[in-house]
């Protein structure tokens, strides 16, 4: 709750920094903000706390994911100041904005009301739109925008229509009165089960799973890099623990009415994800399908409910934020300094020059390709192991299949940086741009040998 | 506030239901088909005013204020919605001098 408090704060205190012109100051300022909420995060583990007459729960299953998308935040600002050198203008309003859409991505993961799921969603999305469009003398970045705003929008409409369907049917908006319903009633009237239906299929728009995923790619490449990397990590983890905890508290009791189309978004992401990314010769782009495929993956958390779901999901969540963000994070510099257009190419011989970058970049896509000893590998076992103890063999299977598909256009940039030669130039970054990579890599590798730690958490 | 509860009530719940996931669907297909994007910013109002539409009839049949409290926030964020959409639409404008959608095709694969 104070966490939740304490960025909106910081949110509101750097629009009035703004007034100084010193970009030092509203970096520090987001950091200390943001540490601080951490600290509040971590340090509530264990208090059961309601607020807002019960609209609101913060248990920790709410503090573990919205631990995680604090410190992706924090890896993120520390990327932002070397991002935004030379851009004067506008600077601590795009801070501030990023500072809202966490506070909503808070909100969305400790709901216990349909109301405040919804003024959740709303403000996490509303500032992207925005962000999304940042780059304002950009087409591509205008059009990224208004494509995201039309999509998310849409998402939000159907997503309201599902609340009213289940609120009509069944008097209430809280999450404990829904679940009681379930258990009394026996017959469950159809017009339920198409709002049940209606609330899947808004949440696969948010979180961008096949086949409502055909905005993420073109979103994804148009909006600035450090936005991108943000809508990445932070909004998919808040979507995922939001459409988790949805229905695993709501809707569990009813699983026939939304099994299958969980079952279908999974198979589909990680089928069209994986195969759009190879063929993709844009990075960024191929991030996106990846992110796609990754979707995939999260959703065997969802599709098999047990005592190990809920921390598998924690764990692959922390594991792709911290892979996403050093891959932007290099392929931000790149894209920047080589005066490329964010291809492969671009990485060929990136080793020579720049080893550290290279050596962040081939951990990252180590770590999301699944391979050993990065945290990549331990995200996809314990989501495999998750799914199988739900009896889903046959998915696993696809899954694994999906993931060695996924190995080869991960492998492709390794192989460009690494064996490729070509004349590239010495990228100078700053020192906090490299702490934050450093970081990300760090833990990365710590979380792939020893899991034990967060799995054991929730 | 009572005589309004029963207002609601004269005509049947159904009726209600059909109204609102018409103009629900109109609002979908609006935003899916018309290629002017002031029209595609109205068909979304739509879609939430029809929603709006249909927790207030729930709630009055229910005869519980929850929905109609929800209403409020539908309004407050589609407000907040709107205003965004159409500062995207004047960047726009701003940059290549028209608002159809058909120019919005640098982004693909």
């Amino acid at each position: 709750m104070f966490s939740i408090i304490t960025i909106a704060i910081t949110g509101v205190l750097l629009l009035y920094l703004g007034f100084l012109k010193n970009r030092w100051i509203y970096i520090s300022v987001a950091i200390t903000g943001l540490i601080t909420a951490l600290a509040l995060s971590v340090f509530s583990w264990n208090s059961l706390e309601t607020s807002f007459s019960n609209m609101l729960i913060i248990d920790n299953y709410a503090i573990a994911f919205n631990s995680v998308m604090i410190f992706a935040t924090i890896l993120i600002f520390l990327l932002a100041p070397h991002y935004f050198k030379g851009i004067e203008k506008n600077v601590p309003e795009i801070y501030a904005l990023l500072m809202f859409s966490l506070a909503g991505a808070c909100m969305v993961t400790s709901f216990d009301n349909l109301t405040m799921l919804f003024i959740g969603i709303e403000t996490m999305s509303i500032p992207l739109y925005i962000l999304a469009g940042s780059k304002k003398f950009s087409i591509r970045s205008n059009e990224a925008s208004f494509k995201y705003f039309i999509f998310s929008s849409l998402a939000t409409a159907i997503f309201l229509l599902g609340i009213t369907l289940v609120y009509g049917m069944v008097g209430s908006f809280h999450v404990g009165d829904i679940s009681n319903y379930f258990t009394i009633t026996k017959e469950i009237p159809s017009i339920l089960k198409v709002g049940i239906v209606l609330l899947v299929i808004s949440f696969g728009f948010k979180i961008a799973a096949v086949p409502f995923h055909f905005w993420a790619p073109d979103v994804y490449e148009g909006s600035p890099t450090l936005i991108t990397a943000f809508m990445a990590t932070v909004v998919k983890i808040a979507g995922f623990a939001a459409f988790y905890k949805l229905l695993s508290t709501c809707f569990i009791l009813v699983p026939d009415s939304w099994h299958h189309l969980i079952l279908g978004l999974s198979v589909l992401s990680l089928i069209i994800g994986n195969l759009a990314a190879i063929k993709q010769k844009d990075v960024k782009r191929m991030l996106a399908y990846s992110s796609i495929s990754h979707t995939g993956f999260m959703l065997f958390a969802i599709l098999s409910f047990n005592s190990f779901s809920a921390s598998s999901l924690l764990y692959y969540s922390f594991a792709y934020a911290l892979s996403t963000i050093a891959a932007f994070g290099v392929l931000m510099v790149v894209k920047n300094h080589m005066s490329a257009d964010g291809s492969v190419q671009a990485f060929e011989g990136l080793a020579k020059k720049n080893p550290i970058l290279a050596i962040v970049m081939t951990i990252s896509m180590l770590s999301m390709a699944g391979i050993p000893i990065t945290a990549g590998f331990f995200a996809k076992y314990y989501i495999f192991v998750s799914a199988i103890q739900g009896g889903w063999l046959w998915i696993v299977i696809i899954g694994i299949l999906a993931a060695l598909v996924g190995v080869a256009y991960y492998l492709k940039l390794i192989i460009a940086m690494f064996a490729k030669t070509s004349e590239t130039e010495k990228i100078v970054t700053s020192p906090l741009y490299i702490t934050s990579l450093l970081v990300a890599t760090v833990l990365i590798l710590i979380a792939g040998v020893l899991p034990n730690l967060i799995i054991s958490l929730i | 506030m009572e005589n309004i509860t029963s207002a609601i009530r004269i005509i049947p719940l159904e009726h209600y239901l059909f109204l609102c996931l018409a103009l629900f669907s109109i609002g979908v297909i609006g935003v899916l088909f018309r290629r002017n994007t002031i029209v595609i910013l109205m068909c979304i109002e739509m879609m939430l005013n029809s929603v709006n539409l249909l927790l207030a009839a729930f709630s009055s049949y229910r005869s519980d204020p929850s929905g109609q409290v929800f209403v409020f926030f539908i309004m407050v964020v589609a407000a907040a919605e709107v205003a965004v959409g159409l500062s995207i639409l004047v960047m726009m404008k701003r940059n290549v001098d028209s608002i159809d959608i058909n120019l919005l095709n640098k982004l693909k694969d």
